[in-house]
């Protein structure tokens, strides 16, 4: 059975400006031990879903359903949700501002251990210890004890992982752990991202395309709030179907940086049809009048393209 | 309460105060000084709020009282917030030696309490309200001189001050075109609040007599009324009234600060991060 | 086109401003006209200082600085204005480079209007000019900063950057704020810029692959000393100096994904002409199971 397996989801929030349609009708499922990449940019969604999963939106009109391990996640209560975050689902988010800069780190990590329910008062600091050592932080004890204006980015980067992990989740999800960091402890991050993750299930929620080909099996492409293009990582880097999938690989500077054209649309004023069609330099009469649903390509069962014309030439 | 309905509430309450003062002289059915009445009359249809120990009718020293306090509140609040601005805004964009010594200067100021200063000076001025005014607009605002500049000292280092320069803007120019609209929001509120503070010393200074006894002033309604036998006599309509009217204010006032607050924050945390 | 000599630059920090921090430390280059020279170095290393220096936004400790012929460090404040409209910065931060109290209007106008001896309607046409030229639309005029995106702010700074026909512009990490997409279209933007008028860049960037696509030549920051300089050429692919070594190879991508990359021009290369890869070579082994790209592909 699939660890998380999300059905028509969608998630909206009201604004004064409009309805914004963050999320529209994800089919998502994620096998445990798996490690599944979200690509997307901002006004994708990546981030709302990822939220979603965890019910740690505020404000937002959640629909459909998410299951994790066959339960019924919008279904539960508060309180039933507590336990299972941080316990059996944990996420880490983006180091620099989510420390608390008037608490010790060591204290931090051990207190939210403590609240998490996997310690008690009395192995707190030590778990919190050992959580920072298995991060590949040295001399743990004493950095522990120190502030985070003393860490460097990475190294808070290293103390949210640290604490995503410290009480042995099941499902980490991981809200773009690299972003802001410079080049070379990105890879550092990548490294030990990819290290502890090895036998959990993880949802990897980046911009960075690097970082996810390192480090997850599947690669799931997000744009104006639906996937697609999903399948596995050498499919999608290698054999890209859907015209935004191959237009985000030849921004990247290795492949010269050629531009998509047009902006990325507002999700209160979503494009009729294809929601990329505007932006595609090979649109047929239909994609802007119909919207594509999300088909297998038959060259490659497994790998979902959500494009009128993948399988042309 | 909302932060809107505080704004307006306060708004709207201020604006009756400042429209009572301004049309003052043409509502009141008395002369606020004339000796209109027998002394210490109920109210009735004649007086409104009775009269006073002397005769005069108290609810048109009421209305006419609005014009001072507001003047000293206003007007002291103005000059104190433009003093702070300019000062703030000077000491931190030429920093250096000029920074120094308006840095230690406001140090040494800021420890001299205000309102004991202020009744000291009283008595060597002449009291009059635009007297007073003035020294509370001096005084006050030397205390405000630290919070604009650095807010200004965080300005100076933003990226588009430096492209303002770069485009060749003249040091007047960006002050006044680049600081000076980013640093009005925080002004404003600071405006808001220390004509609150004004208006209340201003009224603590009537209470004490050190006011302008050419004006009507609810602090000398107020004092004039406890010591010469209105507490003591149960004369509500002498003692309370002017108390109440200090009391609307200074709410509304606040109100109208806590309403303002809301404008200059919410405005850099526009962006939602999906 | 530039000369930099000695150029240093100390901050004072700690107690009593007692600690002396060199943020440029006798620092010493070249550019000429037309070409752009890539600066490259970790956070902290004074690469953002040595941009400011370059247009004197701050004021150097000490060094000179000679721009056309002129040593910009000796003018008085006068002359120095009149020159600024030729040197233009872009920032890193499009949303706080911009007045937030300001119309995209008024921004872009602003260089237009200190020139003085323009008419209103002349300055409506040229700012017209000047959005369409970076893609924007007439309705983004009257938006302000926190109303438009990071992209579309860094259109209007290019725009407000082009009303003052710079002949030298410092681009200081124009585009790590961006999202990928974005990065493609005012990378493209910068590039057009460049040929068209062209334009000298100093174009500071922490990322390698970046720097290599847009640069001639790149200088190497550390810790406020430059460290190496070279043409893009050697930089990457003979690199000397250890932290070079250091940031070329962490910009290095992973092999595993590189050649996936690679495949995707082959099969994607029936659809449209396939357009290659930057800084890989076809007949350059590489080893898919390392998980770092040899630092010399590409090269010959």
């Amino acid at each position: 059975m699939s660890i998380l397996a999300i059905n028509d989801l969608k998630v909206q929030f009201p604004t004064p400006e409009g309805l914004v349609k963050a999320v529209n009708t994800v089919d998502l499922e994620l096998e445990e031990g798996e490690r599944l990449g979200m690509i997307g940019e901002t006004g994708s969604g990546k981030t709302v879903l990822g939220l979603a999963i965890v019910r740690l939106l505020s404000g937002a009109e959640v629909e459909g359903s998410i299951e994790y391990q066959g339960r019924k996640l919008l279904l539960l209560d508060e309180a039933e949700m507590q336990k299972l975050r941080g316990r059996e689902i944990s996420v880490i988010f983006q180091g620099p501002n989510s420390l608390n800069p008037v608490l010790k780190v060591g204290d931090q990590i051990a207190e939210s251990i403590r609240l998490i329910g996997c310690s008690n008062r009395k192995d707190d600091k030590k778990k919190a210890v050992q959580a920072m050592e298995a991060v590949g932080m040295p001399d743990a004890e004493l950095w522990a004890d120190r502030y985070p204006h003393q860490f460097s980015g990475g190294m808070k980067e290293r103390a949210m992982i640290a604490l995503g992990l410290a009480c042995d989740p099941r499902l980490i999800i991981a809200d773009e752990p690299t972003k802001g960091l410079d080049a070379n402890i990105k890879v550092q991050v990548v490294e030990l991202i990819r290290d502890v993750t090895t036998d959990k299930s993880l949802l990897f929620i980046t911009h960075d395309l690097s970082a996810a080909a390192q480090i997850c099996d599947r690669i799931a492409v997000m744009y104006c709030g639906e996937i697609v293009e999903v399948g596995r990582t050498e499919e999608i880097f290698s054999n890209p179907l859907h015209p935004y999938t191959e237009g985000l690989l030849r921004s990247l500077p290795i492949m010269g940086m050629r531009a998509i054209r047009g902006a990325s649309p507002s999700l209160i004023d979503i494009p009729s049809g294809c929601r990329f069609h505007p932006r595609c330099d090979r649109p047929c009469e239909n994609c802007a009048r119909a919207h594509p649903p999300l088909v297998e390509a038959e060259s490659n069962p497994g790998h979902l393209v959500r494009c009128f014309q993948h399988d042309r030439g | 309460m909302s932060r809107k309905s505080a704004f307006s509430v306060g708004l709207l309450v201020l604006g009756a105060y400042i429209l009572a003062a301004i049309l003052s002289s043409f509502i009141t059915p008395y002369s606020p000084t004339g000796l209109v009445g027998r002394p210490l009359d109920d109210p009735s249809e004649a007086h409104l709020l009775g009269t006073n120990d002397l005769g005069q009718d108290i609810f048109s020293r009421l209305l006419y009282g609005t014009r001072a306090t507001l003047i000293i509140g206003l007007l002291g609040a103005l000059l104190s917030v433009s003093v702070s601005t300019f000062v703030g805004l000077v000491s931190a964009y030429y920093g250096g030696g000029i920074d120094e010594v308006i840095t230690r200067s406001v140090d040494v100021m800021m420890t001299i309490p205000t309102f004991p200063l202020l009744l000291v000076l009283t008595i060597f001025f002449a009291p009059s309200i635009f007297v007073i005014s003035g020294l509370m607009g001096v005084l006050g605002g030397t205390q405000g001189i630290r919070i604009i500049r650095s807010q200004v000292l965080s300005l100076v280092e933003a990226n588009f001050v430096y492209g303002a320069k770069a485009i060749g803007a003249g040091d007047l120019r960006i002050m006044t075109r680049h600081i000076l609209p980013n640093v009005l929001p925080l002004a404003t509120v600071k405006f808001v609040f220390a004509a609150q503070r004004y208006m209340l010393m201003g009224v603590g200074l009537g209470f004490l007599g050190l006011g302008d006894p050419s004006v009507v002033d609810w602090g000398q309604m107020i004092s004039r009324a406890y010591y010469n036998g209105g507490f003591a006599l149960g004369l509500w309509w002498w003692l309370i009234p002017p108390g109440i009217a200090v009391t609307l204010l200074s709410v509304a006032l606040a109100l109208l600060g806590y309403g303002l607050e809301e404008e200059i924050d919410p405005r850099l945390k526009r962006s939602a991060a999906i | 086109m530039i000369e930099v000599e000695g150029l240093t630059r100390h901050f004072f920090s700690g107690r009593l401003g007692k600690e002396r921090v060199e943020a440029v430390d006798d620092v010493s280059f070249n550019i000429k006209r037309g070409e752009t020279l890539g600066l490259v170095g970790g956070s902290g290393c004074g690469k953002t200082t040595l941009g400011r220096l370059l247009l004197r936004l701050i004021e150097p400790t000490s060094g000179s600085i000679i721009f056309d012929g002129v040593d910009i460090l000796r003018l008085k404040r006068r002359e120095m204005r009149r020159l600024r409209p030729r040197m233009q910065m872009i920032f890193q931060d499009p949303d706080t480079s911009l007045n937030p109290r300001m119309t995209s209007l008024e921004s872009i106008s602003e260089p237009l209007k200190l020139k003085g001896d323009l008419t209103r309607r002349d300055i409506e046409d040229e700012v017209s000019r000047l959005m369409e030229r970076v893609g924007l639309s007439p309705e983004h005029l009257g938006r302000r900063p926190h109303q438009l995106s990071g992209g579309q702010n860094q259109r209007v700074v290019l725009a407000r950057v082009l009303a003052s026909n710079p002949e030298f512009i410092v681009a200081d990490e124009p585009l790590s704020a961006l999202d990928v997409s974005v990065q493609a279209q005012i990378f493209g933007l910068l590039s057009e810029m460049k040929r068209d008028r062209n334009i000298t860049f100093l174009f500071i960037s922490h990322d390698l692959n970046i720097v290599r696509l847009m640069s001639d030549r790149v200088a190497v920051m550390d810790r406020g000393k430059i460290v190496e300089v070279g043409s893009t050429e050697e930089i990457f692919c003979h690199p000397l100096h250890p932290r070079t070594r250091e940031l070329v190879s962490s910009a290095g991508m992973d092999g595993r994904l590189t050649l996936m990359l690679k495949e995707s021009l082959t099969s994607t290369a029936t659809r449209r002409p396939g357009p290659r890869m930057v800084g890989v070579c076809d007949d350059n082994p590489m080893d898919s199971k390392s998980s770092r790209l040899i630092i010399n592909a590409g090269c010959r």
